[in-house]
């Protein structure tokens, strides 16, 4: 046999393959723990510990008014990811309220409720502060029964998931329609259940309340983070979703409380090392759990498409920007300069995700537009400064003289920049615009920090509901680099093309 | 009838002028070379006339049209205008036959298919129709040059203009360049060139411009500029001759390093052994028996040398002004050197010496 080099395509195969191998070795590693004693019991044993709460969240005091001398305080963004790390040792405990965090515990091998509690609350509902509102709102949720509260507390902390719907809003709405900016990864109490809707124990309250007051509600959903300033911004009237009244918070945003609720630890379980499932077995429950259970390959396969329409979207939108700015820089005027000249340093000077914040939360604050579309016009923007650096430097990278040998024929300057100098610093500037492009699609990740739910937040919400980290972000690694390499085939095939019409020497209309 | 029109054109650049106040006339059908030492703003006047640059001051009228005014319809005159640039400059991007017919097509509105018969009849006048589909960078330089000229006459032009074509070309390809050149110039197309081929300029030109401190120096026919050069500026640029220059004073006689110089420039240009000799000899006996005596005798004064040497083996000649040591006597007529005399006889002729102390010889070469 002929000793030939491994080609491309087969090296890469080999490249995949040990990626997914390694992934699933580590997917299966969270069940080699069994149910068992938690691994502390007491406040000072977690002294010199490391202990984690959910991002906005202000009970770093509280936690420390128990366990003086902890060794730190860490902040996460979502439950899941709090699982992930305490599985994993990164933390030793981490704070959460009691109707989460026993379900938690409950579905989470190798997690355990802490038998102390760190004291007593309520959950509430969040108002802008001094919101007319506020008042109404209380005044209908204290003509909803005692009992009917219970049963629903009953429903949505029980073991029973088939009942774990929401009643529809088919009453006539009168009085308009609310926005509710709802947590989505607090699972009972607001969640994505199947299909991809906004379901859980706060839903259905707040639907109760808005049949009192004949409105009608439009959940969305987001980090626990993002809720309060959707209240404070204006952009939506309530924000729930387990949120435990506090006195900090009341600083900021005014409360209806509708439930009782205590803060609570979860920690490992002690010493818990049997293998309840084996390997392969595991694997495959966590594929199902994963992709079958709820349908949830249809909310990946949504958030694949988000991320791609975003990205297709904002890069189309962001090159017709570039050769915008291209073309203002042509006139070669003092204010168009300087305004190119602003744009892009405010671009180069700004964080992808700080953009995105700022136009969603600030300047589109009181515009009602979905986040997606602002989450485009972000990208478009930031991807519009990029292509006009690239195709600026293209341009410059062709000699001068074309423009002269063009000038000098007759043609005029429009003409000679369209026909003679563009077309030969696309040479330069395609390549480095499809590398930009691929660049765009991965940074579209944080999309989700503005509420639009992408391939990543796609990936997170699922993690909130199967309650263990690996599969899905293995999963949501596994598509994007699909996803990155069939873009950059396809915008390839340009560069082919163009290759082609090269080496075949056709002329145009003469052939 | 006259086509172009320049008049009092200057162009200032921050740090240099190189055209001030030119004027020129150029008729139909008169082949016009430019010539000149590099950067004398010879290249500045072609790209005014198209208004690649934008002159100072002065006016220029092109066909009726003057480029200077503001607003005048640039487009329409450089279509009358083909230049040929240094540096070919062909659409890099397109093939030799699409970067002459894409002119036609976007400037004069041709279909394809007129401006491919076009094209391809340019192509077979400069010889390269079998070159039609190769791209630029497949093509050697006089090739590119060639497509160049062709994609310009495609135009059909009225004036051409031709900025050093041949410079940029390896001296393989100059010839082929200039045979397309020459064809042209036969045509009765007005044509300016600007051109370090001195025998280009000679065989094609009806009229020669020698350009050298930003304006026209002097102008003739090539017998006049090539044969008999009024100026001296001319001559020296046309007979391509160079000069080494040495003053002697009282207070600085350093004859070693006169003698040091000399060697230099006479290595330099290339003189043969017994050349450079001649020179030697007859430079050092003139100082060292002539003039140096005489400088001490005096204590004050000086003496200018300085020897002259065409390219191609022309006549070398050595001169010398003493004006100031005049004093009591030439230093020629004094017996005290007659052996001097005699070397210096057998390796210069001395061709004439007036009263006012210069003397000239002109170095035996054989």
């Amino acid at each position: 046999m002929k000793n030939r080099p491994i080609g491309y395509r087969k090296a890469l195969s080999r490249i995949a393959a040990a990626f997914m191998l390694v992934c699933f070795v580590l997917t299966a590693l969270p069940m080699f723990a069994a149910a068992a004693e938690p691994e502390f019991k007491t406040f000072s044993e977690l002294s010199g510990k490391t202990i984690a709460a959910i991002t906005g969240s202000p009970f770093e005091d509280l936690i420390r008014e128990h366990i003086p001398d902890v060794k730190e305080v860490q902040f996460y963004p979502s439950s899941p990811d709090m699982t992930l790390a305490l599985l994993d040792g990164k933390i030793d405990a981490y704070f959460m309220n009691n109707a989460v965090g026993e379900l938690i515990a409950n579905k989470n091998e190798g997690i355990e409720v802490f038998p102390q509690s760190l004291g007593d609350s309520d959950f509430g509902i969040a108002f802008a502060k001094n919101s007319p509102e506020r008042a109404k709102w209380q005044a209908a949720y204290e003509t909803i029964p005692q009992d009917t509260r219970q049963a629903l507390w009953k429903k949505w902390t029980g073991a029973d998931d088939s009942i774990k719907t929401l009643p529809p809003q088919d009453w006539e709405g009168a009085n308009g329609t609310i926005k509710a900016a709802v947590c989505d990864t607090l699972e009972p109490m607001s969640y994505v259940g199947k299909d991809g809707e906004l379901i859980g124990f706060d839903e259905e309250m707040i639907l109760l309340i808005a049949k009192q007051l004949d409105v009608k509600v439009e959940f969305t959903g987001m980090e626990f983070g993002a809720m309060m300033p959707e209240v404070q911004s204006g952009k939506a009237l309530i924000a729930a979703g387990s949120i435990v009244v506090t006195d900090e918070r009341e600083e900021v945003v005014d409360f209806l409380r509708y439930a009782p609720a205590s803060y609570i630890l979860l920690v490992r379980s002690a010493g818990g090392t049997g293998n309840s499932e084996g390997f392969f077995a595991g694997l495959s429950a966590s594929f199902k759990r994963t992709f079958i259970t709820d349908g949830r390959w249809k909310l990946l396969l949504s958030g694949l498409g988000v991320t791609l329409i975003t990205a297709v979207c904002s890069g189309a939108l962001g090159t017709l920007i570039g050769f915008g700015l291209v073309n203002l820089r042509r006139k070669n005027n003092i204010i168009g300069n300087k305004f190119i000249e602003g744009y892009g340093g405010l671009f180069a000077g700004l964080p992808v995700v700080v953009v995105l914040m700022v136009l969603y939360y600030v300047i589109f604050a009181a515009a009602n537009i979905p986040a997606m579309i602002v989450a485009i016009i972000g990208f478009a923007l930031i991807f519009g400064s990029r292509s006009y650096n690239v195709i600026q430097n293209a341009l410059s990278a062709v000699d001068s003289g074309q423009r002269e040998a063009a000038l000098a024929l007759g043609y005029t300057e429009g003409k000679a920049f369209r026909e003679v100098v563009l077309p030969q610093a696309a040479n330069v500037y395609l390549p480095l615009l499809r590398a930009q492009f691929i660049m765009l699609l991965k940074e579209t990740s944080i999309a989700g920090y503005i509420t639009v739910v992408d391939l990543t937040r796609a990936g997170d919400l699922i993690r909130s509901r199967t309650m263990e980290a690996f599969f899905p972000l293995v999963v949501v690694a596994l598509l994007y680099f699909i996803l990155t390499k069939v873009m950059s085939k396809l915008l390839g095939l340009i560069d082919k093309s163009r290759d082609k019409q090269r080496r075949e020497r056709r002329i145009k209309g003469v052939d | 009838m006259s086509l172009i029109e320049i008049k009092g054109l200057t162009k200032e650049y921050a740090d240099s002028t190189p055209l001030k106040d030119v004027d020129l006339t150029v008729n139909e059908g008169e082949v016009i070379s430019i010539i000149g030492p590099s950067g004398t703003g010879k290249s500045t006047l072609m790209r005014c006339i198209n208004r690649l640059e934008t002159p100072t001051s002065g006016t220029i009228i092109v066909d009726g049209t003057d480029v200077t005014a503001a607003g005048a319809d640039l487009s329409a005159v450089r279509k009358k205008m083909g230049m040929v640039f240094q540096q070919f400059n062909l659409f890099s991007h397109k093939m030799a036959i699409e970067n002459i017919m894409m002119p036609q097509m976007s400037l004069l509105g041709k279909t394809p298919k007129e401006a491919y018969t076009e094209a391809l009849e340019q192509l077979r006048r400069v010889g390269l129709e079998s070159k039609a589909r190769k791209y630029p960078d497949e093509l050697s330089g006089g090739q590119k040059q060639r497509v160049a000229i062709a994609r310009a006459l495609a135009m059909h032009p009225k004036i051409m203009l031709f900025d050093e074509p041949t410079s940029a070309l390896d001296p393989t390809m100059v010839s082929e360049v200039l045979s397309v050149i020459r064809e042209l110039a036969g045509t009765g197309l007005t044509m300016l060139i600007v051109t370090h081929e001195m025998r280009l300029a000679r065989d094609v030109s009806s009229r020669v411009l020698y350009i050298d401190n930003g304006g026209i120096c002097e102008q003739g026919t090539p017998e006049q500029i090539f044969g008999h050069p009024k100026e001296e500026l001319t001559r020296r640029f046309v007979f391509r001759i160079h000069s080494w220059e040495y003053t002697l004073s009282a207070e600085n006689a350093d004859v070693y390093e006169m003698m040091g110089q000399l060697d230099d420039f006479c290595m330099h240009r290339f003189m043969g052994e017994k050349t450079a000799t001649n020179c030697r000899l007859a430079v050092e006996e003139l100082t060292v028996s002539c003039l140096l005596p005489k400088l001490k005798k005096l204590g004050k004064g000086s003496a200018a040398l300085r020897l002259n040497a065409g390219e191609d083996g022309g006549e070398i000649v050595l001169e010398a002004d003493y004006p100031e040591l005049m004093d009591g006597g030439d230093p020629f007529d004094n017996s005290d050197n007659v052996l001097s005399l005699m070397i210096l006889g057998k390796v210069a002729e001395r061709q004439k010496t007036d009263t006012k102390g210069t003397v000239r010889f002109v170095i035996r070469q054989k």
